[in-house]
């Protein structure tokens, strides 16, 4: 303790030297680690890769000798409608490619997979090759390539199992004048973006081929859009699920479907299909003439539909009851046809199915001129029965209303059930 | 109508493709490729993606808890009150806290200059930290308490005097050792004393460091330096300037899940850090600076007034890195989907394999930074019309995981002036004005692209929910950001609050009775001032927001009614009128300037009636007190599983209640042997039903409104409520002490979930469910008991030279198994509480602190 004699003198320089003493850094700077290569290995084309899969007699191949396939993404996990599940194609054939964990591939990408860890099998038909860990199996070569989709019909695409969709199977597809049905067109989104469940829509086109399946996840972004209305063109991944053909659409903005729907698919006019369990729901009224005896919403199984029944306390009712349409503006429509269909049981009167041209909405059918159509009815026990198409054309104006009349008396009365009630351009 | 029937997933994984798996990131390759099989649970699978993006909360109480966790505060000094010294030393470390009040509710003042900070409420002690030796005049009171420097808050204040003046004159040095946060401290410190030109100097520095801390991972590294020098002008004026600073960096410790303490049978794992080529690198850094000035006027008006007067500034940088990632896996080693309890049900045979590899290779339960390097290299993109400019491309290797660094830097300056006037021999008057103005600046830098060319600033989560891409952008003046190390992103605003507070304060003494009064009457304002414009908010993000006024105002009186000078009974009571503080009033800053509804001050009412003994070898006191705190609000964001999406969530109405006893005894049992019990008995509980409003953080949109949050009689969580000391000191004549003290510690609770706690939770449940109790029942942590010893000696040499020895030893029963903190996870699942478990942090087993100095 003998060098702390002189107090005064040394106080700034110990302070200083013991500063500097302790001035040992320890902050540390990191090393970056070296750089690790993927191997490369025999190179296959996708066509070979699927190849291996018949040669393994459609058993699971596993790839453990140093291999790589090149190819270009077509479809990745952007717009939210594949997950963890995307495509990719080269000059000779396309695959599904099934990620470990969700990101990192975007279309346009051209990419080095190294096969050694993934498998190659089939589900439901799709050959895939999985468990491709992103970070680990896959070199990026080059961005932003561009895939040109191969345009098909419907008719060309329609069968699964020929020769793997004539060796399309995961390729990127467009397909021309195409519009979805008109039941889906009217009133349906993509997808059910709540529940976000994957939901399928069905595409028709002018000639009559089959409806191909599209198919969207409820966490596609554009899943709660409605589907376009009308006929045009889509850009898609074609894909199966067993022996059913499916289409996925890769990008929403690839969808251009607004010219004029196919003859004879037009969208209706008025749909009443009860699905919201509600009888006046979009302007429907209806009015009793004599009894008390009303139309309610009811439901079979998942079908809901509008029933009436004058069988009440144990006895027949007398009763005239009406379920009239809101007015309908058919003045530009040229070949209106009305069409619905009815379940009935018991005896009594038959339901009848007016059209008017003058009825003002509110009051007693009986203010206004009505005009009996002729219908295909339900012959019983409840077997559901299509009404058939009724011309509407002589009726053509802008204040149209359709009723249905039931009527029942004291000693007898059918029970009617009534559905899916359209006016739609034949 | 019928609807087609949905089909099956159309590509499928096969199970057998488990075995061949072959990787390099072992935890999460493996875990990813059990992947559900089930249309519906694929679907969840996909909302989880969203779960695990990074989410960025930081609140006012997860700071302060952290921060709990790793500083343990300057109330260390305490004062010579049994009570208050034993709460401070021996049951700080178990987070106890006086009367479960938080840090906004004690001022802690520095030469008269209050430095709790105005947009948080608390003050930041690791601000002043390893100042020891010129931070000792500290004069603390707790509770309800007359003051001479400010309207002090319910918890009371603490006062640190650093006016060079009153330092001890002489060289102190003293080097420390430690196997706590830190392994060695060394101090200098030299004070002039008041030399005859009339100047003070003192100056003091040191540092603390660890290569690594108690938890394995973490580092310490902290400088500090401090000078003051002041100058009497004549016998009435004195100023003085004081300025310094602890540049502190840290390599924090994360909370974790009992699952990953069982698996690496370590209650301290720690999932922060990795191994980069062979070495430790943490991944959450605090880096802080924030140098601090104070002007200090001290005048003497005439024989009974002085005036103190003070100007103050204090500005610099906090902030704290994390792991960032874009589409890509979650680096984090803990996430719930690689644990085997994830698994356990599904498949177990892999939660087998998952817990060897966790319990045995080091790689796979920590983060596997090579790896994150190894993915960002390889992973070329092209960023189109970059900048925000059209046709400009930029093509690299974009990062898919980053460091980035969070930002809460800080200025502010203010004005402080208070006058004491001694009206008569029995009486007298305080009177003090103060005004701030603070701005905290909130961003985020990149910090470290692991070997990437650039990050791209837009946000993942929007980029799924919205088809148009503006949406996902962060600044929407400058779209497609492409940033790199350095570069802000993210977010950018300040954080604006201004203050200004006047009080008054009356007091007067007879020979048995004393009593005082006061009250204060301010004013405080905010808004956030937003620096870009948020894609998903482009019309409340950029420029000056709402400013949000309060008018505040407390009233406070007590008395003292002494039964001789040995026994006294004293009696407090408050209320107070107080803004919301600025950092949990927002529901989510980063994006928007929007206000948690419902938004008021807060009042509050506190009483405490006390009975003090100060016999020359008996002394203590016995404490009752009640505090109330009602109209609080609260705000989080956290991946709601319902909604399944991020969400705001945020309550109003909150209000608490804490009552409870403080008892402190401590007898000279002997002429060297003292003896001293400390009981704290609290209860500290919810006493309302707030108000939840639940908002998508994407877009704003109120997915649930004025939700009933049914949390009367929950336990305020995160501290002991019941703690108790016995201690037995032995002081030799011969200049050396030591001391043995039994903590006992019980009723620590975690923190209420909320939203567990509601009808929506409750939904379809039964009472007889098992969920029903799962979601309901509040976690309550074992109780514990921990052993301490302390002991010193000192040496004169030459007469002239003090050296002293100290040793302290914590829990010297080295219980590792005592759970003091933590809290509940946010993020719940209702069928199944357990998925997401709480989170929690232990007490250190055994540590010592052993400090050798010298003063001369």
């Amino acid at each position: 303790m003998r060098h702390f004699h002189s107090q005064r003198t040394n106080v700034p320089t110990l302070l200083v030297a013991g500063l500097v003493l302790i001035a040992t850094s320890c902050k540390k700077e990191f090393d970056t680690p070296p750089e690790r290569t993927i191997p490369t290995g025999n190179i296959l084309t996708v066509a070979q890769l699927r190849d291996t899969l018949a040669a393994n007699g459609g058993a699971a191949v596993h790839f453990s000798t140093d291999m790589s396939v090149y190819c270009t993404i077509t479809a990745d996990e952007q717009d939210g409608n594949f997950y963890k599940s995307i495509y990719a194609q080269d000059g000779t054939a396309a695959i599904c490619l099934r990620l470990v964990t969700s990101g990192g591939l975007y279309i346009g990408d051209r990419v080095r997979i190294y096969l050694p860890g993934t498998v190659l099998s089939a589900y439901q038909g799709l050959v895939q090759l999985d468990s491709i860990n992103v970070d680990n199996n896959v070199v990026k070569q080059e961005t932003l390539v561009n895939v040109d989709p191969l345009p098909v019909t419907l008719d060309q695409i329609q069968d699964a199992d020929v020769n793997q969709l004539n060796g399309w199977e995961g390729r990127l597809v467009r397909v021309d004048s195409v519009e979805f049905i008109a039941s889906e067109a009217a009133s349906l989104t993509w997808s059910d973006a709540i529940g976000q469940t994957t939901v399928n829509r069905n595409l028709e086109d002018c000639n009559g081929s089959p409806n191909i399946i599209v198919r969207t996840s409820g966490y596609a972004n554009y899943a709660a859009q409605p589907l376009p209305t009308g006929k045009g063109s889509m850009v898609a991944i074609l894909s199966r699920f067993g022996s059913t053909v499916q289409l996925y659409v890769r990008r929403y903005g690839e969808v251009h479907m607004d010219g004029t729907r196919c003859p004879g698919q037009g969208l209706p006019i008025i749909l009443k299909d009860f699905e919201d369990l509600s009888i006046t729901s979009g302007g429907w009224t209806q009015q009793a003439v004599s009894g008390s005896v009303p139309w309610t919403a009811s439901s079979f199984g998942s079908d809901n539909f509008a029933k009436i029944n004058n069988y009440v306390g144990g006895a027949n009712n007398a009763c005239e009851t009406w379920l009239i349409s809101p007015s309908v503006d058919l003045s530009g429509v040229a070949t209106p046809v009305l069409t619905f269909r009815t379940a009935s049981n018991f005896t009594g009167p038959d339901l009848q199915v007016y059209v008017s041209n003058d009825y003002d909405g509110v009051s007693a059918p009986s203010s206004a001129t009505w005009t009996q159509l002729t219908a295909a009815l339900s012959p019983g026990s409840y077997t559901w029965t299509p009404s058939g198409a009724l011309d509407l054309i002589p009726y053509i104006g802008s204040n149209v209303h359709v009723g249905f009349r039931y009527t029942g008396s004291s000693s007898d009365g059918k029970a009617y059930e009534l559905d899916d009630i359209k006016i739609s351009e034949n | 109508m019928t609807r087609s029937s949905a089909h099956r997933p159309h590509c499928r994984l096969t199970r057998a493709t488990l075995v061949f798996a072959t990787s390099v990131l072992p935890v999460a390759t493996l875990l990813a490729q059990v992947t559900d099989t089930t249309g519906s649970a694929a679907d969840t699978a996909r909302a989880e993606l969203r779960a695990q993006l990074p989410v960025h909360t930081v609140t006012a109480s997860d700071l302060e808890s952290e921060l709990g966790s790793q500083d343990i505060s300057g109330i260390l000094q305490s004062s010579r009150d049994i009570f208050s010294s034993t709460a401070g030393y021996s049951f700080g470390p178990a987070r106890f806290r006086i009367r479960g009040l938080d840090g906004e509710n004690n001022d802690v003042l520095i030469n008269g200059i209050q430095v709790n900070d105005p947009e948080a409420g608390w003050a930041t002690w690791s601000q002043w930290g390893g100042l020891n030796d010129v931070t000792r005049n500290t004069e603390i009171r707790t509770g309800n308490t007359a003051s001479r420097y400010l309207f002090s808050g319910i918890g009371g204040y603490s006062a640190i005097d650093v006016r060079a003046s009153g330092m001890r004159k002489g060289l102190r040095v003293s080097y420390a050792l430690s196997n706590r946060s830190y392994d060695h401290r060394v101090m200098a410190t030299w004070s002039s004393g008041l030399l005859k030109s009339g100047w003070a100097f003192s100056i003091s520095g040191s540092r603390r460091w660890a290569e690594e801390g108690y938890v394995e991972g973490t580092f310490y590294d902290a400088w500090a330096y401090f000078l003051s020098a002041e100058k009497r002008l004549s016998d009435r004026h004195t100023i003085g300037l004081v300025a310094f600073a602890a540049p502190l960096r840290v390599g924090r410790q994360g909370l974790a899940t009992e699952e990953t303490h069982l698996l690496t049978n370590n209650n301290y794992y720690n999932p922060y850090w990795g191994f980069q080529s062979g070495e430790k690198r943490n991944a959450r850094i605090s880096t802080d600076n924030k140098p601090m000035f104070i002007l200090r006027d001290d005048y003497q008006l005439d024989d009974r007034t002085k005036l103190t007067t003070s100007l103050h500034y204090t500005f610099g940088r906090d902030g704290v890195t994390g792991l960032n990632w874009y589409d890509a896996a979650d680096p984090r080693p803990d996430y719930y989907r690689y644990l085997p309890s994830y698994y356990t049900v599904t498949d177990p045979a892999y939660a087998s394999t998952l817990t060897t590899l966790w319990e045995e290779d080091p790689a796979a339960r920590q983060i596997d930074w090579d790896q994150l390097y190894f993915a960002n290299r390889k992973n070329l993109f092209t960023v189109q019309n970059a900048d925000g400019i059209a046709g400009y491309n930029v093509t690299g290797d974009r990062s898919k995981y980053i460091v980035e660094d969070v930002r809460n830097d800080l200025r502010r300056m203010g004005v402080n002036a208070v006058a004491v006037r001694n009206m008569n021999a029995r009486s007298d008057l305080t009177a003090g004005v103060s005004f701030i103005d603070h701005v905290t600046h909130n961003y985020k830098l990149v910090d470290d692209l692991l070997g990437g060319d650039f990050w791209v600033d837009v946000d993942q989560f929007a980029e799924q929910d919205f088809s148009d891409p503006s949406v996902a952008q962060n600044d929407l003046g400058t779209p497609n950001h492409v940033v790199r190390e350095g570069d802000r992103f993210g977010w950018d605003y300040d954080m604006h609050v201004r203050e200004l507070k006047g009080f008054a304060q009356y007091e007067v003494r007879w020979s048995h009775l004393e009593l005082y009064a006061a009250g204060m009457l301010g004013c405080k304002r905010f808004w956030r001032e937003g620096f870009t414009r948020n894609g998903r908010f482009p019309d409340n993000s950029l420029g000056n927001g709402d400013m949000h006024k309060f008018l505040q105002y407390g009233l406070k009186g007590g008395a003292v009614y002494k039964f001789s000078g040995r026994h006294y009974v004293t009696a407090n009571a408050a209320y107070l009128d107080r803004p919301p503080q600025p950092r949990n009033a927002y529901v989510s800053p980063r994006t928007r300037d929007e206000v948690v509804p419902g938004l008021t001050t807060e009042k509050v009412t506190s009483a405490d009636l006390n009975y003090v003994l100060r016999f020359p070898r008996l002394k203590g006191r016995a404490t009752l007190y009640y505090a109330k705190i009602n109209d609080q609000v609260w705000s989080r964001s956290f991946y709601h599983d319902v909604y399944r999406t991020l969400v705001n969530y945020s309550m109003s109405g909150l209000d608490e209640r804490h009552t409870g006893v403080e008892l402190g005894l401590e007898a000279n049992a002997t002429s060297t042997i003292t003896i001293s019990a400390v009981y704290a008995g609290g209860r500290y509980v919810y006493t309302s039903r707030p108000l939840a409003t639940i908002t998508r953080d994407n877009s704003s949109e109120v997915v649930a409104q004025d939700r009933l949050i049914y949390l009367k009689n929950y336990r305020v969580g995160g501290m002991p409520q019941t703690a108790a000391a016995l201690g037995v000191k032995y002081n030799s004549p011969k200049y050396w002490f030591v001391s043995l003290t039994g903590n006992y510690f019980g009723h620590i609770y975690l923190d209420p979930n909320p939203d567990r706690r509601s009808a929506e939770a409750l939904d379809n449940f039964v009472v007889d469910d098992p969920q029903w109790h799962d979601l309901l029942d509040q976690t309550r942590l074992d109780d514990g008991v921990t052993l301490d010893l302390f002991g010193g000696k000192s040496w004169m040499i030459q007469r002239k030279y003090r050296l002293a020895l100290t040793v302290s030893i914590s829990n010297i029963l080295d219980n590792t198994d005592l759970a003091v903190g933590g809290y509940e996870q946010l993020r719940y699942e209702r069928t199944d509480v357990d998925k997401f478990p709480p989170k929690l942090g232990y007490l250190y087993g055994r540590t010592y602190f052993i400090m050798l100095g010298l003063s001369l």
